[in-house]
């Protein structure tokens, strides 16, 4: 290269440090003619890579972290006409060794089987009533898995009617969603009164990640496949009304039906009492099993009924206290009931109070009783006559008592830094509506959480 | 170029952005009108023209910097790219339907006017030693052209946006809020679908695929993408993407490890850029770079 001269031979031999192909590539390209001149923009390809902002939040014992990259790109073809695309990538790992079972609780909490356990119970004696395992890493299991979601959205206005539509697909290493939602709102009263409405749809595909990135899918014992598809209808009905300059009162009603696969893939419950006697060997004649838990013929997969409605109500009231420096007050109640038997009770009271220094604190409380689904066992006595069987912790009977706070700071216009700190208490005997629970299924947990946001 | 171009800028004021994307837009014409094969009176076909002759031709230095780096990506992908070999595409037609596969004796004619190893480049003087050849920049003009694009800007005061040439782009730099620009990937073998999305603050990254211009012919599908030495289309990849510092060495190492096939894998981690990629068979892979 002999009119390139002094700079290309510098050049090649920094890039030398680093791999050769790349040193090679690198320095013939940067010897062409105005490729090498750009000011303020940095070459070195070992400072950038694939990093992005983060949101991360910490469970009490280092469990799960959250990574959210988000994106939208919004653009307007008319005056009243909005196309927003979202793409949403979430990246959720961690999750705990399975067999390690002083790390329960979390987001998704997890129960294992107490084979080998440490808390000085015989080898194959139960500990915990369900045995489960996540989307799949290696082999230590834990909760490992990433989604990624494209959806679009757009929405017209007319003068009082605001008509939306909504669709996408959501994919993870065990699922897969097309979903649509038609929704519209409608003001009346010049605006003191909003009437909402929507219909939602979703088509998706479960499996269990048997691993290779959700590429295997797990199987029962039989070679069938874990998992199959789902449908989802839902309707909402929604009135807001304000009441005074002051307060506003909000009521919507839900109902859902789905239909297909409801199980669980990666749960299992223990069964007592078997035909041909339990413990390690014989055979499992009387339920579906998974491969993964087939080693005991008291272990059946988590099979629940292929239809479910549910119905949903929720009651909203605020109110500003302008005297309070503009402080406000939710309060919430919720109630719930699904053809599987089950029916909760939600109340949660949240109080948002600015503070001087443009600070904003927000404790809040929750109390939630839930009743127990008609074929949930912590842990069945005898096989069932209608085949179901699930010992999963969300569909038992339980009382729930959570609270926190949380304190946002604004440090200059458009920057604001927050913290909190939340309790969680869920327990069998704290509820109130009776139904089946199991004290194994009693955690409780605190998570510390701090968030940054930056607008611009 | 062939492709549909796209800018997005930030700047502060319009003027400003306006005059910058003028002085781009510019600049990519300036390189369409050098380096294209389609246009009769770009200097790559002046060249193609008159290589053949005793005395070749004596080119410049920005086509002397181009012919070097073709000689690097030949070398470097063990022969496999090589800006000879746009003359085997027409013994393929990749655009509309085809009945037949090409006939080996039209291939083994167009091979015998194919290989690097039969041109003479000795800077600054490039010489063909076989009649009818041609030289193809297919694989670089366009990467090129974004990574000047991008320079053009940055000394326009630009700071902030991307540059995309049909789907190989070039970040300028992060939004003005300093978050990254997210770049969805497409699936090779899922129509519209998104295999990633990958946050760039800086650099390029590029797609190589044979999911967008293949042939089918009796239920098998050929990539447009030909091996120089047979002749024939690659298989092994259905795309792959690579992320750089410059889009032209993402591009050429995208297009390389495509050529490569069931060795793109391998190939890419001797590269040590960050890749992802899909195989025929569908498997999905990525290659990190590992903590310097």
């Amino acid at each position: 290269m002999a009119s390139a001269g002094g700079g290309v031979a510098v050049i090649k031999q920094k890039a030398q440090r680093r791999a050769p192909r790349l040193a090679a590539f690198t320095a013939a390209a940067l010897a062409i003619p105005g490729m090498s001149e750009a000011e303020g923009i940095d070459l070195k390809p070992e400072n950038f890579g694939i990093d992005s902002a983060y949101s991360n939040y910490q469970e009490s014992h280092g469990r799960m972290s959250v990574m959210a990259i988000q994106s939208d790109a919004a653009a307007q073809w008319a005056d009243d006409l909005n196309f927003k695309v979202n793409t949403v990538l979430d990246y959720i790992g961690g999750g705990s060794d399975p067999m390690n079972q002083s790390l329960v609780g979390g987001a998704s909490p997890v129960f294992y089987w107490g084979k080998g356990n440490t808390y000085g119970k015989k080898t194959g004696e139960l500990e915990y009533s369900q045995a489960t395992h996540g989307a799949y890493k290696g082999l230590k299991g834990g909760i490992f898995d990433q989604r990624l979601s494209v959806s679009g959205q757009l929405s017209k206005k007319f003068d009082d009617l605001t008509l939306g539509l909504n669709g996408g697909n959501s994919t993870e290493w065990d699922y897969v969603s097309n979903f649509f939602n038609l929704d519209g709102t409608y003001d009346l009263n010049g605006k003191n009164t909003t009437l909402s409405t929507g219909f939602g749809y979703a088509s998706d595909t479960v499996w269990a990640d048997g691993g290779d990135q959700g590429q295997i899918h797990q199987t029962y014992t039989n070679g069938k496949e874990i998992g199959g598809n789902k449908n989802t209808y839902q309707a909402l009905l929604g009135l807001t009304q304000i009441i005074d300059r002051t307060s506003l009162l909000q009521a919507n009603v839900t109902v859902s039906n789905s239909s297909g696969f409801l199980s669980d893939p990666y749960k299992s419950a223990w069964v007592n009492n078997i035909p041909g006697g339990g413990g390690f060997g014989p055979q499992n004649t009387f339920c579906t099993q998974s491969v993964r838990f087939s080693f005991s013929p008291n272990l059946c997969a988590d099979t629940r009924p292929g239809t479910r409605t549910q119905e949903a109500v929720l009651v909203r009231y605020v109110k500003d206290f302008e005297e309070l420096n503009q402080a406000a007050l939710h309060l919430d109640y919720r109630f719930y009931s699904d053809s599987w038997n089950v029916q909760s009770h939600t109340f949660e009271a949240n109080w948002v109070q600015p503070l001087p220094y443009e600070m904003i604190l927000s404790p809040h409380v929750r109390y939630y009783t839930q009743r127990s689904s008609f074929f949930y066992q912590g842990v069945y006595d005898n096989p069932t006559a209608n085949g179901f069987y699930s010992s999963d912790y969300r569909l038992a009977s339980f009382g729930a008592i959570a609270g926190g706070v949380s304190l946002n700071k604004a440090i200059i216009p458009n920057f604001n830094v927050g913290a909190g700190i939340e309790l969680y208490d869920r327990s069998q005997g704290s509820g109130f509506m009776g139904g089946t629970g199991s004290a194994a299924d009693n955690y409780s947990f605190t998570i510390y959480s701090v968030n940054v946001n930056l607008k611009l | 170029m062939g492709s549909p171009c796209h800018l997005s800028l930030f700047g502060g004021s319009f003027e400003e952005l306006e005059r910058a994307a003028t002085t781009v837009l510019e600049e990519v014409e300036r390189i369409e009108q050098r380096y294209s094969r389609y246009r009769q009176d770009s200097v790559l076909s002046d060249l193609n023209r008159k290589a053949f002759t005793p005395q070749g031709v004596v080119v410049d230095d920005e086509m002397a910097g181009l012919l070097d780096y073709a000689n690097t990506c030949y070398e470097e992908s063990d022969g496999l790219f090589d800006v000879t070999s746009g003359l085997l595409r027409r013994a393929w037609n990749f655009s509309g339907q085809a009945v037949t596969l090409p006939p080996q004796s039209t291939i083994d004619q167009l091979l015998k006017r194919v290989g690097w190893g039969k041109v003479i480049w000795d800077r600054p003087l490039f010489r063909f030693k076989v009649s009818d050849m041609e030289l193809d920049f297919g694989g670089i003009a366009k990467e090129f052209a974004a990574d000047r694009a991008v320079h053009t800007l940055v000394r326009h005061g630009i700071h902030s946006g991307v540059v995309n040439f049909g789907g190989d782009l070039r970040v300028i730099g992060p939004r003005p809020d300093g978050s990254p620009w997210e770049v969805g990937i497409y699936h090779p073998h899922h129509a519209g679908e998104l295999l990633a999305t990958l946050p760039l603050h800086q650099g390029a990254v590029t797609t190589s695929g044979s999911y967008e211009r293949y042939l089918e012919v009796a239920g098998k599908r050929y990539s447009h993408l030909l091996n120089p030495k047979t002749g024939w289309p690659v298989r092994g990849l259905a795309s792959v993407s690579v992320v750089a510092p410059l889009a032209l060495i993402a591009g050429s190492a995208s297009t390389i490890a495509m050529l490569k096939g069931k060795g793109g894998p391998q190939w890419l981690k001797s590269m040590g850029l960050p890749a992802l990629w899909v195989t025929d068979a569908g498997k999905v892979g990525e290659f990190k770079r590992p903590p310097l």
